[in-house]
């Protein structure tokens, strides 16, 4: 596959957008780690963000938080221009990053104070709520602080103001499974009531799964796909036919990757039909088509190998 | 201002061991001395008379060593920070940058500003205790504002380069030749304007110039600290 596949879900109007990004670029030198990243994202819709290490996604939200200035395209957060944003308009955000990377020294009644002072529209009762959830102790100091009670104060402290968008950055990262369940039980329980638009990045494909809405994948700093979770899943087959000596492999639509072995052909298709089989089925030279129903780990996979192709 | 308080505590109970620092700077040469001067003095010395010396030449050490922490405060400030990497956290509080750069300068000059009026307090008491004319004070008048300044001085040039590189270290470092730099080269300048100026019979140029350029290298600091978008 020679040219990036970019598939977006159904277009809205500005006023119905929680995030439109329009080529949107960062570049540390001559590299750019965000590349021409395009994408709208409807407000109360959850997205989940899928990439390796380096794919660019942290940058991503590290603009869209107000914290990185980017070199080119342009994006609008709930409306705002990110150059324009003001601290007024933070209020409207929360952010976990995958370090939380709170005063080691406050307790966490202080941190919750400090950030309460900060924020007029911070909501003593959501905050109440969450710390019982979260079975945080007011007394306790950050630094004596599990990595997991640590995400989940990230996590009170970032939707206790009742943000329109919640930025989680690979907040999970290094959580017993345990502590990972409690954090997205936490997400689930605070946001599913609010009108609040929640982008996930997290290597856990299993977790972006099962919370989100729609998925985006990244790589080397590029959106190789952005669908509705349920679409992916549904239209993405792996094809595998042999073709006999002498004979073309015949092109399907919507192919992300195909590989060769001997006659052996393997392709994965992110929209796959009965008539991608017909057209096969019924192809001179064709023998043993298969199809195969592919994990959403397995269509990342495939997306990422396809780019490289 | 609101926001502003709330930054200020935060530095206050963040900087807490700096303040220990701070403390242990300007009182333990008072108590070094006083035990010095207690257990080498042959002479039959009133305890006033030494106790009075003590706090002069004591809080005169003293203040000497704080220009160390008034060095190290005006790089942590910034550059502790961002080695913490707790300006995440703060930048995504809903408040501008400059108002939190307005919490880190509030807080690291009225720190100096406590520390030397709380030091010329202490002087002054000592002065008090005992017949001024038997102790010369090493800080009276004009010197006491000359070594003043120069702390400004090191607390400005430690921000700036803290607010350039992001590093506590090299920020003390630098800080430290940078103000050495300038006050040799004010010095230096100073000795020959000598006719603009002295008053009396004291050059007054460090007590003019250092002033101007630690506001100088503050304002250059802010306008880097709160241009830059990034944790």
């Amino acid at each position: 596959m020679s040219q990036l596949e970019v598939e977006t879900i159904p277009l809205r109007t500005r006023s119905e957008l929680a995030l439109r990004l329009d080529g949107l670029t960062k570049r540390y030198g001559e590299t750019a780690v965000v590349d021409r990243l395009s994408l709208e994202l409807p407000k109360g819709s959850f997205l989940g963000l899928i990439g390796a290490n380096g794919a660019g996604k942290s940058t991503t939200l590290k603009m869209l938080a107000g914290m990185l200035e980017h070199d080119g395209g342009t994006a609008e957060v709930l409306g705002v221009p990110i150059e324009d944003s003001k601290p007024q308009h933070l209020a409207r955000i929360g952010y976990v990053p995958e370090s939380h990377n709170l005063y080691r020294w406050m307790t966490v009644g202080q941190a919750i104070w400090f950030c309460k002072r900060l924020n007029p529209r911070w909501d003593d009762q959501t905050s109440a709520d969450l710390l019982k959830l979260f079975r945080l102790e007011e007394s306790k100091r950050v630094k004596s602080l599990s990595k997991g009670m640590l995400a989940k104060l990230g996590l009170l402290l970032a939707i206790s103001h009742d943000p329109n968008l919640l930025i989680l950055d690979e907040p999970m990262s290094g959580l017993d499974p345990i502590a990972r369940e409690d954090f997205l039980d936490g997400v689930l329980r605070t946001v599913s009531n609010r009108d609040c638009t929640v982008i996930l990045s997290s290597h856990s494909i299993e977790d972006v799964q099962r919370m989100s809405d729609s998925i985006a994948f990244l790589h080397e700093g590029q959106l190789l796909m952005h669908r509705r979770t349920e679409d992916v899943l549904a239209n993405a087959r792996r094809v595998r036919f042999v073709v006999e000596n002498g004979q073309d492999a015949p092109e399907l639509d919507s192919t992300v990757w195909a590989r060769n072995e001997n006659r052996e052909w393997l392709v994965t298709v992110s929209s796959y039909s009965p008539l991608t089989y017909e057209k096969l089925a019924h192809s001179p030279g064709i023998q043993n088509v298969e199809v195969q129903e592919l994990s959403l780990e397995e269509v990342y996979k495939d997306y990422v190998r396809g780019q490289k192709q | 201002m609101n926001n502003i308080s709330i930054l200020l505590w935060k530095e206050w109970r963040g900087n807490a061991h700096l303040l220990v620092l701070q403390a242990a700077a300007l009182l333990l040469p008072i108590a070094l001395v006083f035990v010095l001067v207690l257990t080498q003095s042959e002479s039959e010395a009133p305890f006033l008379d030494l106790l009075a010396a003590s706090l002069v030449y004591g809080v005169t050490f003293g203040l000497f060593l704080s220009q160390l922490v008034f060095l190290c405060l005006g790089g942590m400030l910034v550059g502790g920070e961002r080695m913490s990497r707790t300006f995440e956290f703060l930048f995504n509080q809903p408040v501008s940058r400059s108002s939190i750069a307005q919490g880190k300068l509030i807080f690291g000059l009225g720190l100096i500003l406590v520390v030397w009026i709380l030091g010329g307090l202490i002087s002054t008491l000592g002065l008090q205790l005992t017949d001024p004319s038997t102790l010369a004070s090493p800080l009276s008048g004009l010197w006491f504002g000359e070594v003043a300044v120069v702390g400004l001085l090191l607390f400005s040039s430690s921000w700036y380069v803290s607010c350039k590189t992001d590093n506590p270290v090299l920020a003390i470092t630098i800080g430290a030749l940078v103000a050495t730099g300038f006050t040799m080269l004010v010095t230096i300048g100073g000795a020959r304007l000598e006719s603009l100026f002295t008053i009396g019979d004291h050059n007054c140029a460090r007590l003019f110039l250092l002033p101007i350029v630690s506001a100088v290298l503050i304002a250059v600091g802010v306008r880097k600290f709160v241009g830059r978008k990034s944790p």
